[in-house]
């Protein structure tokens, strides 16, 4: 069982993945609207495996939730691994720049 | 919204697969010998090639010099045991491996490695992780790869934390010169 954090979800997406997630056993936990990594930590605990963000909302969010993570990774492990999803191609530059920031990417219908 | 929630899932699984190899292993690194005899690996007379990360499949080559790959090919083959710089001088002067490195080739492309040159190499090899782990998209602190480990006296010993795989190109066969070995 691994622990998830859902950030920058719109309310009824954020409720369906949780579920989801949990039907494959997962331990997830929803991140508030703009909360901060370290706010999301202290909250949610201290130790989690995987952060699924979704970038297609509040991209400025977004992006800088992506930079403390990046940050927090380098200096305390791998955890959490990144997995960036989007409702929209927006080209590969934009993923290519995901993908430096440690993320990986993923489209939804 | 969100039809395929499967795909997302399938996604985290592997993120979380990649994670546990990370966490467990280190991230892998790929050397390469080349000039190798047929018949033989990791002889002496063999050049140390490449060394590179290895990230989703991809090669990110770390920018080493001969005498830093030669360094971290020898971390890497005393990886299970932390060495001060003096034990780490003296393992590859006394190696045959280091000693007559490359001379397969017919030139010999041999560095004499020193207790201080160990400390400054050491330093080196992890400003080259650094940018091959910035470039793979890896978010990793080299000195958490590389890593210095404080003793009861004042003496550092450095020790690599990463899943190595050997590869060599040879002449062992006309129609296969490539040959992989995991050790």
């Amino acid at each position: 069982m691994a622990k998830i954090l859902l950030a920058n979800f719109d309310e009824e997406a954020g409720v369906r993945l949780t579920a989801f997630l949990r039907s494959e056993h997962h331990e997830v936990c929803l991140a508030l609207e703009n909360e901060s990594f370290p706010q999301m930590l202290g909250r949610c605990g201290s130790v989690s495996d995987l952060l699924v963000l979704d970038v297609s909302r509040h991209e400025r969010y977004a992006r800088d939730l992506l930079a403390q993570i990046s940050a927090h990774r380098v200096q305390y492990g791998p955890r959490p691994m990144l997995l960036c999803i989007s409702r929209a191609y927006r080209g590969a530059q934009f993923e290519l720049d995901l993908e430096r920031k440690g993320a990986r990417v993923v489209y939804v219908r | 919204m969100y039809a395929d929630l499967r795909c997302v899932a399938e996604q985290a699984d592997v993120l979380l697969a990649e994670l546990t190899q990370l966490a467990q292993n280190g991230p892998r690194l790929r050397i390469t010998h080349r000039f190798q005899l047929a018949g033989t690996l990791c002889r002496p007379g063999e050049e140390i090639w490449a060394i590179s990360l290895i990230c989703r499949e991809r090669e990110t080559p770390l920018p080493l010099s001969l005498a830093l790959r030669q360094v971290l090919n020898y971390l890497a083959e005393t990886r299970h045991v932390p060495q001060n710089a003096s034990q780490i001088a003296a393992g590859m002067r006394r190696s045959a491996f280091y000693i007559k490195h490359g001379m397969n080739s017919g030139v010999p492309s041999r560095r004499k490695i020193s207790r201080s040159a160990v400390k400054e190499y050491v330093k080196r090899i992890r400003r080259a992780l650094a940018l091959a782990f910035g470039e793979a998209g890896l978010r990793l602190d080299p000195n958490r790869i590389l890593v210095s480990k404080t003793t009861m006296g004042n003496e550092v010993h450095y020790q690599l934390r990463a899943a190595i795989e050997w590869m060599h190109l040879g002449e062992s066969s006309p129609h296969d010169n490539s040959r992989w070995n995991e050790r």
